[in-house]
């Protein structure tokens, strides 16, 4: 695919290298979507949307370490 | 806990729920609520295309993502009828079908690299029938997108998947106003009491009502 031919939404954008950034926006939009039905006050909707946008973000670092640890740590020590 | 006046089901904010995401509360009277799920919702949706393309629809080709895909809407159905007309055609080897079951049975699939889009006719044993298929592309051709893989393909997905199943939660939502919204606690200030460390309750006016007799 050459540059000149890339067409928004039609063909796919080559951020392979750069994949786990997009846990951002994904993050931010879930929260959004979610807390849009799920606040009583719109006024209190920021604020909630940046607390589970947060918690979304720091849950999946922790899962990916945990991840990490078992894998490349614990699985080897079990195989040994 | 603060509920709408009825429980009864709000159906033409359910039906405009399920035609857009967001347009169900905007029906219901709740517009800022409803242009915020339609952000969060359409924004994962387009995302998901944005990063791995139109191959991230595909009814037949990801038949089970596509189920939490449909509940986007028509918008979702829209886009694949377009994948699966403009962006997708028959392998060449289909001209060897004898019969109209052998074509309607043959797969449309994205072209190579190499090849591009050209029209060409099937002969069977009921008639002959123009159908597009994939051949050698001339130098500075090819197929009409780039082929999605990897990890935007899957991820791709996933928001537009994402998006679906956020939207409907947002469709009971719109059409059931009976369910409990998440409120402050009780006593907890919220943005609207700024300066406020306490919001008086109930049960302290009663108490303070109480203890000055």
């Amino acid at each position: 695919m050459t540059l000149l031919a890339y067409t928004p939404f039609i063909d796919p954008v080559n951020i392979n290298q750069y994949w786990y950034l997009l846990l951002l926006p994904v993050s931010l939009l879930v929260s959004l979507s979610y807390k849009a039905c799920r606040v009583e006050s719109l006024s209190d909707l920021p604020r909630e949307v940046g607390v589970m946008t947060v918690q979304i973000v720091v849950v999946m670092i922790l899962l990916g370490v945990a991840s990490f640890l078992f894998v490349e740590k614990v699985l080897p020590m079990i195989a040994a | 806990m603060k509920t709408d006046s009825t429980n009864e089901p709000r159906f033409p904010a359910l039906l405009a729920a399920v035609l857009l995401p967001g347009l169900g509360h905007v029906v219901a009277g709740e517009r800022l609520r409803g242009l915020f799920v339609a952000v969060g919702i359409l924004g994962l949706f387009f995302g998901g295309m944005l990063v791995g393309g139109i191959d991230t629809i595909d009814r037949k080709d990801n038949g089970v993502w596509f189920i939490g895909q449909a509940l986007v809407g028509p918008l979702a159905f829209g886009v694949d009828y377009l994948h699966q007309e403009k962006f997708k055609a028959y392998d060449p080897s289909i001209m060897g079908a004898a019969t109209l079951a052998q074509v309607k049975n043959a797969r449309k699939r994205s072209g190579y690299p190499d090849e591009q889009m050209q029209d060409a006719e099937v002969s069977t044993n009921q008639g002959r029938f123009k159908v597009k298929v994939w051949g050698k592309a001339p130098p500075g051709g090819g197929p009409p997108n780039a082929t999605s893989v990897g990890k935007v393909n899957e991820l791709g997905t996933l928001f537009s998947t994402i998006a679906g199943m956020l939207n409907l939660i947002a469709i009971i939502d719109a059409g059931f106003p009976g369910r409990p919204r998440k409120q402050r606690k009780e006593g907890e200030p919220g943005p609207a009491d700024k300066g406020v460390d306490k919001v008086l309750t109930g049960a302290d006016v009663a108490s303070t009502v109480g203890g000055g007799q």
